[in-house]
């Protein structure tokens, strides 16, 4: 901007912005006559909301971190020997241990105490398999695991090639085909401490997004509402609703193409499981419900 | 009760849009002038009602507003687009705004952060109580009176806390671009 601006309208400037904001704002005579009174003030105003929006998806959206990629580090032969020898007798391994394998039936809920102290709630829909005491891999679906802190042993959740090693943590994790978040609810975690580690403390959630690590923030005290049937969502797209319900209420839901990319921000408060959940759920979701054999299809109403 | 199909809902709704839109033209066009549109003016005012037929219409409650609003978002829009449209002509002659574009991922990430933790330390010097409300107000949507309730105080103090902190994140924008 060239001209020069006083303070007084500049702080005009910002109200505006912030007031038009507010989805109930009704003042327009006022913001017009504002703008009338000066050619400047609507510059003032564009420039300022350009400013503002950017600022603001910033603060919302963290910006995805770049993957790092991880090289074998080039090493003498003692180290090199070393390294041979962990990887001949890895630490998870324990005598005693077999691993085992849960798997949880759409629309099911289960709770796994472990004998540390440590739990894992399994969503419908869940594979999980115990590979040691401290050790776990989610092969698909969604589980919350309350881990007993023991800083000698880290407890660890592998899922596809991630990583998550906690340090004194509550945490959620979703594993789908499209789709891998972690979501801490206590303390911290570490994902992939061998590549990016990345540290996400309580309140925010990683993401792999295509080639890509997101963080973005979270309410802590909503993570795990699932458990109570409530899911919880901010501008999530309705696939993703989608993947959810079918875990939640133990049917095969789908978003039809026409729909799936809709945006969606509120509470959906599963009551019971099946059809009847499903429509009242797609009535909050603004759209249809259509079966096609066996599965389910959220349409466009 | 059987629902309506929803086509005859938005038919509904894009008459009663239409029949407002016309009773509002001149104040609509007054707008948009206020809002720098110039000479153009006319033809965004036909750009917007492009705009709103093409929109998903749901019910709408204060369908004045609705237009008012819609024709604010469009003059955004246009400014956005003339911004774009100045910056690519300047890349040629400004190496350092074509960096802004250029940029590796990885470096542009962490600009972002950077900038990121400017606006998140703004915010924590302005105190608890302010920072979460302008990132309820901001960030969540919500509405101001809401907001009021939330926390359990006046309009007017929502209103001064967000100005606070849209005045203190505003100011990063002189000293970046400067």
């Amino acid at each position: 901007m060239s001209a020069r601006v006083t303070r007084e309208a500049e702080d005009q400037a910002v109200a505006w912005v912030m007031l038009t904001r507010d989805p109930s704002f009704a003042d327009w005579d006022g913001f017009t006559a504002w703008l009338e009174a000066d050619p400047g003030h609507a510059r003032l105003y564009d420039e300022l909301s350009v400013a503002d929006e950017r600022i603001a998806e910033q603060l919302a959206r963290r910006e995805p971190i770049a993957r790092r990629r991880w090289r074998w580090p080039v090493m003498g032969g003692a180290v090199a020997a070393a390294l041979a020898l962990v990887a001949v007798v890895p630490s998870m391994m324990q005598p005693g241990f077999a691993p085992q394998t849960i798997a949880s039936a759409a629309g099911q809920k289960l709770t796994v105490r472990l004998a540390d102290g440590s739990r894992i709630d399994m969503n419908g829909g869940t594979r999980l398999v115990l590979e040691g005491p401290r050790h776990a891999r989610l092969e698909r679906g969604e589980a919350l695991f309350t881990v007993a802190h023991d800083e000698a042993r880290p407890f660890e959740v592998r899922s596809g090639d991630a990583l998550i090693r906690d340090i004194g943590t509550a945490f959620n994790v979703v594993r789908e085909p499209m789709r891998f978040t972690v979501t801490v609810s206590e303390g911290e975690i570490v994902f992939n401490p061998e590549r990016e580690q990345v540290h996400v403390p309580a309140g925010q959630q990683i993401e792999e997004s295509g080639d890509q690590l997101l963080v973005t923030r979270v309410d802590a005290a909503q993570v795990g509402a699932w458990r109570q049937g409530r899911l919880i969502y901010r501008g999530a797209k309705l696939d993703r609703v989608a993947g959810d319900l079918s875990r939640g209420l133990g049917l095969t839901v789908a978003a039809d193409a026409s729909v799936s990319a809709r945006p969606f921000s509120g509470i959906i408060q599963l009551e019971g499981k099946g059809e009847d959940a499903l429509r009242s759920a797609a009535t909050i979701l603004g759209v249809e419900v259509r079966r096609s054999g066996d599965r389910w299809l959220l349409v466009a109403p | 009760m059987a629902p309506v199909p929803s086509i005859r809902n938005r038919d509904l709704t894009l008459a009663g849009l239409e029949a407002v839109f016309l009773a509002h033209r001149a104040a609509l066009l007054r707008f948009l002038r206020a809002r720098g549109a110039g000479d153009d003016a006319e033809d965004l005012l036909q750009e917007l009602w492009f705009r709103v037929a093409a929109a998903p219409a749901g019910p709408i409650a204060e369908p004045v507003g609705y237009l008012v609003r819609a024709a604010n978002n469009l003059m955004l829009d246009r400014h956005r687009g003339q911004m774009r449209a100045m910056r690519r002509d300047l890349d040629w002659a400004e190496a350092a705004t074509a960096a802004d574009h250029e940029m590796p991922n990885a470096e542009r990430a962490l600009v972002g952060r950077e900038a990121l933790g400017r606006a998140e330390a703004v915010l924590a010097a302005l105190g608890s109580r302010v920072e979460a409300i302008f990132r309820r107000y901001r960030l969540d949507e919500v509405t101001i009176d809401q907001v009021a309730r939330e926390f359990g105080v006046s309009r007017s103090t929502v209103e001064k806390d967000l100005q606070k902190a849209y005045r203190a994140l505003l100011e990063l924008r002189s000293g970046g671009d400067a």
